[in-house]
């Protein structure tokens, strides 16, 4: 060990920094003059409880992470059973512990870090699913905590559990024939839950309202103009002018708010539809909208394109990751902070339903930041463990050309020849 | 992992792509819905121009007041009392009333406590369901329905609302508090206004019902059934945002509180208004001036016609130069120009105010406002256009003079009218008729007026009588005037009156009087008809014809009508009658008749011959006018036409009328109680026109005075006395020249002109 500072992926830290500045600035913002004001404050010190979770993930030992993994998972469940039985309903969901110091604690973003780590021990073990049945054991410890999230309801959580395994298991180097085959299957089944019982009223109109409103009709109607078909465009704008007032309004009070905030923005604190509040939860899930408003396609664009900093670097950190493990949990926190950021950033442009999803490191929410911080001190951790606690990691075969990870697939001998248990 | 990096960044880029569209290609058109989503119009009202009559007193002018008025849009949204009534409504489809729900909640709020997921589910169409979740969500204080929504589907079944208890007593302080705020705003409310009685929940109620009513009888209307839920509630979404009166003229101490913080009381709303106000002690009949109504029907649909064609056009994406131009016009005529909801409008087609809307019409001022989302607090004023005010229309009119012409034909037990125009522009300083409706006779029952088929009282006798009368012997001054002029007989020829009935054939040409043998000025001072209906024959049908045209018979006057300097023009023919002057009559009899007004020209206003007479005083006819100035315009007026008088037959016609009023004249003193008009320089004349059937004739009285130099000319008609103008319009006319008002008038019959008063045209040149 050359230094105790050794091997901290110092780039990731200062691109997270970054957004939780940003984050930080326009929750300033997007509540000044509202009974929220000084959310910025409480943020602050979600940071600061933060601070130390982080700094526990990044000191945990990756042979403890993997000793405890299965207890840990099951422990998430647990929880995730208790909140459904004791935690404080809010907007007739139940999803939060209430926290001494008025803060909410969500279950749901830690089951993720949990059945993350169990899936990869999962894959390090017993190799990736290379045939069908292979799917079933991870397919198994997904469907508990889906469920259970599921029943809150929080269906925008649940979901975020899957694309974890489809990019775990595929970096693992599961069958891509599988992958060909399920979102073929998957484009076959969408309609066919769409019409099922599986989804509730509401969520169903909220599909139709993405599918069929404002985002797209907008569309069709600007094109409809352009192309002088004028009878089409007033007919449409009428009804956009009536879904605008019912099941439509957050999807287009947030698209107001980015369409009008151009190419430069209308100055930071100075975009009306954020000041005069037009914009619903635009301190949480549609903090996006306020960026863009404000700041225009170039703060808007240099947000999405720090979050791709971020996955490129995280996933370089991920290649140099001495063991399968380390990779596989890496790509998977990549997965869920970028992931989620990309489709809440989706949800305000409008080409995504809205889901209740907060925006990682930007939204106002403790348990968010806080599990967020708390993947990316695993991260940390996981980086620096190859130095420090695995000295084998050099003759562990595996590459550390990112691009060439597949062409070192582990196997379960490789697993049991290693020191390190 | 290559490849999931690629995901990652397509998926990065396909959001940059998403943003450059949204952003960049279509800003304008977001930017567009931002601004039209925050910003909101504010009307600022204008002032309608005054009505002022010649000495510059007010016959209309306008108040600034406030108004306490009611939304019930809003108020079914914002106040507990208001969702519950909705909940309610929505569940059932039955309308209870504000009142029944503040004395007793409990059994609804009982209802809704026993609301069950299942219950709801089964309510049709999905609309109302929604709707049902949106209220019920506002009555417990939820931003979003969405928790409920989600219960819906959530549970299979069990209660709707969790947790009923501790929701039911904050509902139930809340509607104790929004009662407890509408009692205090009553109880300061009510002494002020002089209504003790006011009940506010209760005039809420009134709103309510008119709304229900209203959406009620549209409905009706409507065939198709399938969507009647939707079509119900597109009404109730147009009507229930009326903004409807509660109360008039409200002070500003108890209203204060409202307006400073409007989210107390839910619905209500002060307003300032600007509004038509005619001073009482100046009152003069509303049928000259005009009164003002809610803009009528097809007004109010040129503006919603004009609000879709503006849509239609902003609809497309390039618009040409001329549709750009377009389009700023429409928005001009929708914001200051046309007719909005509340606003008062001229009735057409009565008086001034229905003429001259155009004119005393200002134009709407308008602000544009940015304001938060909950529309109450304004942040920023985008744009303003002040308003402009109403031009105000000055009358020739004498207020005082006209009340007093008023009063005194009121007291009359006959019909009729008195004009009287000042010469030598023919300004019309009384144009009074009896009856003549009462502004709130007007307001309450208009209806009934216009169906008044045996005293006609919307048409006012001076200018629009419904039957107009004959001139009879008035017109034969006229007659005599042009028998001279051209020169077929003098003032000495003499024709026989020596029976009472003349015979023609088979009709029978009568006579008040034997005159035996008369001339010229014993003709006109007795009114002998045998005289007039020889001399018509000498003159013949045809000149008869164009002379009386020269005095201006059988056309309109146009004294409501103007010309502006600026080329602006008010045509008013509407309510003024033109008359009739036959073209041709045939019969000998018929022709006799003429010579003394009746037959070919039975049809006259008493307006027509006040002209007649001015233009017989000075020998150029001019069309009277009301109308003195129209903002700082004074109107133009069409040029004098030269009647073509003799002068020596206007000298003897006038002398001939100057004895009407002295002794031996059909007015000498003495012919009616106390009349006695003989100290006055008159060149009068008095007629008696039959009006067929048995109905009794007709009085006259016209002239001109004084006879020297003239300066007045007048026409005072009474209706089916039965008796000689010199019995009851002579002692009218006398009567008025003793009222105060007149005490200028006065003095010139008594023939001292006023100093410096312009001399009156007389044709002859000659100055007596």
């Amino acid at each position: 060990m050359k230094s105790r500072l050794g091997g901290i992926p110092w780039h990731v830290l200062l691109v997270v920094a970054a957004l939780i500045a940003v984050g930080i600035v326009f929750l300033r913002s997007s509540t000044t003059g509202t009974p929220l004001a000084g959310l910025w404050v409480r943020q602050l010190k979600a940071l600061g409880i933060g601070l130390p979770v982080f700094l526990a993930a990044a000191l945990l030992p990756t042979r403890l992470l993997r000793r405890f993994a299965g207890s840990g998972y099951i422990l998430a469940l647990l929880l995730l059973l208790l909140v459904l039985l004791v935690g404080v309903e809010i907007n007739y969901s139940r999803r939060w512990f209430a926290m001494p110091g008025g803060f909410l604690l969500q279950p749901s973003e830690f089951a993720k870090v949990a059945y993350l780590l169990l899936l990869a021990r999962h894959l390090e073990r017993h190799g990736p699913p290379e045939r069908w049945r292979d799917w079933l054991v991870p397919g198994l410890l997904l469907a508990g905590p889906f469920l259970l999230v599921r029943a809150q309801p929080d269906l925008g959580t649940a979901l975020m559990f899957l694309p974890l395994l489809a990019v775990a298991a595929f970096v693992a180097g599961a069958a891509r024939s599988h992958y060909v085959l399920g979102f073929a299957a998957v484009a076959v089944l969408a309609p066919a839950v769409y019409f099922s019982p599986l989804l509730q009223d509401y969520q169903k109109e909220r599909i139709r309202t993405f599918l069929t409103s404002i985002p797209r009709q907008t569309e069709v109607m600007i094109a409809a103009r352009r192309s002088g078909e004028h009878e089409k465009a007033l007919r449409i704008q009428k009804e956009l002018e009536l879904l605008k007032r019912n099941a439509g309004f957050q999807s287009h009070a947030g698209l107001v708010a980015i369409g009008s905030g151009g190419l430069y923005g209308k100055g930071l604190g100075r975009g009306p539809q954020n000041r005069l509040n037009y914009l619903p939860e635009r301190h949480s899930d549609f903090i996006f909208a306020v960026i863009a408003e404000e700041w225009g396609l170039v703060g808007a664009g240099a947000v999405v394109l720090l979050y791709l900093l971020l996955a490129v670097m995280l996933i370089l950190v991920a290649g140099r990751c001495p063991h399968r493990f380390g990779q596989l949990v890496i790509v998977g926190i990549t997965t869920s902070i970028v992931f989620q950021a990309f489709c809440n950033i989706a949800m305000c442009c409008g080409v995504m339903p809205i889901t209740g999803m907060p925006l990682p490191f930007l939204s106002q929410g403790g348990s968010s930041m806080m599990a967020c911080l708390a993947q990316v001190g695993l991260v940390v951790g996981l980086s620096r463990s190859g130095r420090s606690l695995d000295p084998f990691s050099h003759r562990s075969g595996v590459s550390r050309d990112p691009f060439g990870a597949r062409d070192a697939v582990p196997t379960r001998d490789h697993y049991r020849a290693s020191p390190v248990g | 992992m290559a490849l999931v990096l690629a995901v990652f960044a397509a998926f990065a880029f396909t959001l940059l792509g998403r943003l450059y569209q949204v952003q960049v290609i279509q800003h304008e058109f977001w930017e567009n819905e931002a601004l039209a989503a925050r910003t909101q119009p504010v009307i600022l009202p204008f002032q309608r121009g005054r009505i002022l009559d010649c000495r510059g007193v007010e016959l209309a002018t306008s108040e600034t007041s406030l108004d306490l008025m009611f939304s019930f849009g809003e108020f079914r949204k914002g106040s507990p009392l208001g969702q519950l009534l909705m909940v309610h409504y929505l569940l059932t489809g039955e309308r209870l009333t504000v009142g029944s729900i503040r004395d007793d909640p409990e059994p609804l709020l009982r209802r809704i406590g026993g609301l069950r997921t299942e219950e709801v589910r089964l309510l049709e169409p999905r609309q109302r369901r929604t709707d049902l979740l949106v209220y019920l969500s506002w009555l417990l204080r939820r931003e979003h329905s969405e928790g409920l929504r989600a219960r819906m589907g959530e549970l299979a079944e069990g209660p709707l609302v969790s947790d009923w208890e501790a929701e039911r007593v904050a509902i139930k302080a809340r509607l104790e508090s929004a009662a407890v705020h509408l009692a205090e705003l009553q109880r300061d409310l009510g002494p002020q206004l002089g209504r003790d009685d006011l009940d506010l929940i209760e005039e809420i109620d009134e709103r309510i019902a008119w709304i229900d009513e209203k959406v009620l009888s549209i409905l009706r209307l409507r065939a198709d059934r399938d969507a009647l839920f939707d079509v119900e509630r597109d009404l109730h979404r147009e009507y229930d945002y009326r903004e409807l009166l509660l109360c008039q003229r409200v002070p500003w101490e108890p209203v204060f509180e409202l307006a400073a913080d409007p989210e107390r009381w839910p619905g209500l709303l002060v307003k300032e208004r600007i509004r038509r106000l005619y001073p009482p002690e100046q009152e003069i009949s509303p049928l000259l001036i005009g009164w003002v109504g809610a803009p009528a029907e097809e007004d109010l649909q040129e503006r919603q016609r004009h609000q879709d064609r503006l849509t239609e056009l902003r609809i497309q994406a390039d618009l040409s130069e001329e549709a750009l131009r377009e389009v700023e016009q429409l928005r001009e005529r929708i914001n200051c120009l046309d007719y909005a909801p509340g606003e008062e409008q001229g009735r057409r087609p009565y008086g001034i105010e229905g003429y001259y809307e155009n004119v005393l019409r200002g134009r709407r001022g308008y602000r544009k406002v940015e304001v938060d989302r909950s529309r109450l607090t304004s942040h920023r004023i985008i744009e303003q256009v002040p308003p402009e005010q109403g031009e105000d229309v000055v009358l020739t009119l004498d207020g005082e003079m006209q009340r007093v012409a008023e009063g005194l034909l009121r007291a009359q037990p006959y019909h009729g009218a008195v004009v009287l125009c000042e010469i030598p522009d023919l300004q019309i300083r009384v144009l009074a008729s009896h009856p003549t409706p009462g502004r709130d006779e007007i307001q309450r029952r208009f209806a009934e007026l216009a169906a008044d088929h045996e005293t006609y009282p919307l048409h006012p006798r001076a200018y629009a009588p419904f039957f107009p009368p004959p001139p009879g012997s008035a017109f034969k001054p006229l007659v005599a005037v042009m028998a001279l002029s051209e020169g077929l007989v003098t003032a000495d020829s003499t024709f026989p009156c020596t029976y009472q009935d003349l015979w023609v054939g088979r009709s029978c040409i009568r006579c008040l009087g034997m005159h035996g043998d008369v001339d010229m000025r014993r003709a006109l001072v007795k009114s002998c008809n045998h005289y007039f209906a020889h001399l018509a024959v000498q003159v013949g049908y045809a000149s008869l014809h164009d002379w009386a045209a020269r005095f201006g018979f059988g056309q309109r006057t146009g004294f409501l009508s103007t010309s502006l300097p600026d080329s602006r023009h008010v045509h008013a023919p509407a309510q003024e009658v033109a008359g009739r002057l036959k073209a041709s009559e045939r019969g000998e009899a018929n022709l006799m008749r003429f010579g003394f007004g009746q037959g070919a020209i039975d049809d006259v206003t008493p307006l027509q011959v006040a002209a007649a007479m001015a233009a017989l005083a000075t020998g150029v006819y001019l069309p009277p006018t009301l109308i003195e100035r129209v903002g700082d315009q004074v109107p133009l007026r069409p040029p004098p036409r030269v009647v073509g008088l003799a002068p020596r037959a206007h000298q003897q016609v006038v002398d001939a009328l100057r004895g009407v009023t002295q002794f031996g004249g059909t007015a000498q003193p003495g012919v009616a109680p106390g009349l006695d008009l003989h100290a006055y320089d008159l060149a009068t004349k008095t007629g008696t026109p039959q009006v067929g059937g048995d109905q009794l004739d007709h009085s006259w009285f016209v002239g001109f005075f004084p006879a020297t130099r003239p300066r007045f000319a007048f026409a005072i008609l009474l209706e089916h006395t039965g008796v000689h103008g010199g019995d009851v319009c002579a002692p009218l006319f006398q009567a008025l020249l003793q009222q105060p008002a007149f005490v200028e008038v006065e003095r010139a019959a008594r023939g001292a002109a006023r100093r410096g008063a312009p001399a009156a045209r007389a044709p002859t040149g000659e100055d007596p």
